[in-house]
């Protein structure tokens, strides 16, 4: 793991995914980044009951999970001045207006993009991160 | 001045009776004052006196009682008819000879010099008191003007007579009553009958039944004064029974106190020009259905854009019908460009193709209907110009393309939607990869436990592209991978369930799970030796607002089972993946006796 990933280290992550495969990926990446993941999920309605209960300090988010935008996630962190990372399948562009300038993980991705990417949304939110 | 008769009359009086004498003395004397030639003949027809007139008419003064004058003192004398007037037909001869007035005999005279003149001639005997014949007066004047223009009103006549027969157009003369008083060769030619036949007819007589009426009030009201003249179409049963369609011209001749005297009807066969417009009628109403039966919207424009024809394919486009002969440009209630700006109709390609004069190609436009949907088209404007190139019009068609867009945005989207899934899978093969690497402890084992992972993955897929990428049968899902393990008999693995429609994920899901559950069986449990059993089995019930499924996995006869030390990807996803999929509960259990596993999961595609 690469030095200037020790900035990740502890951080709390929050994931929205559908895909069973995917989200065991997700989780050995933040492993092997020693962060934490305090929740997940492939719901909507269901990521957001969860996050009244946790704080996370960044969230990776699925575009479109069992069909239905992640947006009202996005929203709703966005609200509480939490980073979000989007990961699609759906091309460059398909990310709504709104948050076009968020750090999005084209799926696949691997490990540094992970990084980055999370490393790119807690730079672009002062205060957030260590 | 010619020498007057008169002047010798004592000398040329002594020889000629008393009587005679006393019958000349008052009327010479008088005649020398009338303006019409007088001339006296004796019983003999010798000329014993004339007046200056008809010395004048005559050309020359012939001398009194020559007896090489006699009858007449005209040089030469001629009928009418224009042969030489022999002496017996003289007027005076004539006279004298029977004893009676020659009344009114037009005669020509040839003067000396060649000139000639008619004149008409009264001769009447002269009688003494016994009655006796003494002699004959003859009265003459100068008719020849009156002649001449008898002679041209009589040509005019008859050449009008001619006009009126050899006409190409058929004229007929009617009374008030329609009764035919005249018609020319013509009126007969086109009806077949005879001119003795048309006499005894009426107009009305020859006139198509149905047309009968139309003619007979127009004719009426022109006989009582209502109407000078009209015009109309009608048929005609010829004698023959063929129909024919003429047009009538009736008109008027009304005397000067403007009472009726008789209609004059100029007829023609217009049957030929029926014909032709039928012709042509049906032409262009059979054009006209054409276009009107065409899926795609047509219409045109005078040269100013104003409609004049559209069909009930631009009716269906535009959501509308405008105002022919008002509405310019193109039938839309609103129009935009492709990209959804307002598109004034003057600057519409049709209009531009009027403006330009020139036919508009590749252009695109978005109508707005009243009701506010838009319909995309490719409009193709085209001038119209008559035979003198000048531009009369346009026609416009207008081509729907909604449904090329919507196939345009259909494919977009399916395009991403693979994409998506592409992207999807690869990310799930990128996965299994990691967990299979981490399971495995030598390369050789990568490659098997990879490969059957793949082909799990491989086979869920073929079901779902079998069904439109919509759902799955649960039982082919499950089947798939255990076919290898099933004996001949198939006794040793019972599948027993009701048909399942599985929505694409619980279909990848269940088997990824079913292929996880196989591979174990088959290196540790009830498939990796033939006293084993394997028992699958399903239903689905009502539960709230769907159906849920309740699925069991049963091993038995198989090695005694000794739970695994580490957790394998199988053991992860069961437990996992279906409440993370599908929202459902899974169990696994490695009980001695057998592995057994039960799901419970909502269907999002209800059974069927």
């Amino acid at each position: 793991v690469k030095a200037h990933y020790t900035r990740l280290k502890g951080l709390r992550v929050f994931v929205v995914e559908d895909e069973f495969a995917v989200l065991l990926l997700i989780e050995d990446m933040l492993s092997e980044l020693e962060c934490e993941l305090v929740g997940s999920t492939s719901r909507v309605a269901e990521a957001i009951r969860m996050l009244r209960d946790c704080s996370p300090d960044v969230a990776v988010l699925d575009v479109n999970v069992a069909g239905e935008p992640v947006y009202p996630v996005a929203e709703y962190l966005a609200g509480r001045d939490v980073p979000v990372v989007f990961s699609t399948g759906y091309g460059d562009g398909s990310l709504g207006e709104r948050w076009r300038s968020r750090p999005v993980l084209q799926k696949p991705y691997v490990l540094d993009q992970l990084a980055a990417a999370l490393l790119t949304s807690i730079g672009q939110q002062p205060g957030v991160g260590r | 001045m010619e020498k007057s008769a008169i002047a010798g009359r004592s000398s040329f009086f002594a020889g000629i009776p008393r009587a005679l004498q006393q019958a000349l003395q008052t009327p010479i004397s008088v005649s020398e004052w009338l303006p019409i030639g007088v001339c006296f003949c004796d019983r003999d027809g010798v000329l014993v006196q004339y007046n200056r007139r008809a010395a004048e008419l005559w050309g020359r003064s012939p001398t009194p009682g020559d007896i090489r004058f006699r009858y007449c003192g005209a040089y030469r004398a001629y009928r009418s008819t224009g042969e030489p007037l022999p002496e017996s037909e003289a007027p005076t001869n004539e006279t004298l000879r029977t004893g009676r007035a020659v009344r009114d005999r037009d005669l020509v005279i040839e003067r000396p010099d060649g000139s000639r003149i008619t004149v008409l001639a009264n001769a009447d005997p002269l009688l003494d008191e016994d009655g006796e014949i003494v002699g004959a007066v003859n009265c003459f004047q100068d008719i020849s003007e009156i002649k001449r223009t008898e002679e041209r009103l009589s040509e005019q006549d008859q050449r009008l007579a001619a006009t009126y027969e050899n006409a190409a157009i058929a004229i007929s003369e009617v009374d008030a009553n329609g009764r035919l008083m005249r018609v020319n060769e013509t009126v007969c030619a086109i009806t077949g009958y005879s001119r003795e036949e048309l006499l005894k007819l009426t107009v009305f007589d020859v006139t198509h039944p149905d047309d009968r009426e139309l003619d007979r009030d127009a004719y009426s009201s022109q006989a009582s004064g209502d109407r000078n003249r009209y015009t109309v179409e009608k048929r005609l049963v010829c004698k023959d029974g063929r129909v024919i369609w003429v047009s009538i011209d009736s008109a008027a001749v009304r005397d000067s106190a403007g009472r009726f005297l008789y209609g004059i009807r100029v007829m023609q066969d217009i049957t030929e020009r029926k014909r032709v417009d039928e012709i042509l009628r049906q032409s262009e109403r059979r054009h006209r259905q054409l276009i009107e039966a065409l899926p795609t919207a047509i219409y045109t424009t005078d040269a100013q854009g104003r409609m004049t024809y559209y069909n009930q394919a631009a009716v269906d486009l535009w959501g509308y019908r405008p105002e022919l002969n008002s509405d310019r440009w193109c039938g839309s209630w609103r129009l935009y460009t492709p990209d959804g700006k307002p598109l004034p109709h003057d600057q519409c390609p049709m209009a531009v193709a009027l403006k330009e004069d020139r036919p508009i190609r590749n252009a695109e436009a978005v109508a707005e209907r009243p009701d506010g949907t838009r319909v995309p088209f490719i409009p193709y404007p085209t001038p119209l110009h008559d035979a003198s190139g000048v531009l009369i019009g346009a026609v416009n068609m207008l081509v729907d393309i909604t449904e090329r867009k919507q196939a345009e945005a259909r494919q977009k989207l399916l395009i991403e939607e693979l994409n998506h899934r592409v992207k999807n899978t690869l990310a799930t093969v990128q996965s299994l990869n990691l967990q299979t690497a981490r399971q495995v402890t030598s390369f050789e084992e990568f490659c098997e436990r990879m490969e059957g992972r793949l082909f799990a993955l491989s086979k869920a897929h073929d079901q779902l592209s079998q069904c439109n990428w919509e759902h799955a049968d649960l039982m082919k899902i499950v089947t798939a991978g255990l076919a290898p393990y099933q004996e001949n008999d198939g006794t040793r693995i019972t599948i027993k369930g009701e048909p399942i429609r599985l929505s694409p994920k619980a279909a990848l899901t269940f088997a990824m799970i079913c292929h996880e559950l196989t591979t174990n069986a088959a290196k540790y449990g009830a498939l990796s030796q033939p006293s084993g059993r394997l028992t699958i089995a399903w239903v689905s019930r009502e539960c709230g607002s769907g159906r849920v499924l309740g699925f069991s996995w049963r091993e038995s006869g198989g090695p005694q089972v000794t739970p695994p030390t580490r957790r394998g990807f199988g053991t992860i996803l069961v437990e996992r993946g279906i409440r993370l999929e599908l929202g459902g509960a899974a169990s696994l259990r490695f009980d001695p006796p057998g592995v057994s596993c039960e799901i419970e999961t909502p269907l999002s595609i209800g059974a069927r």
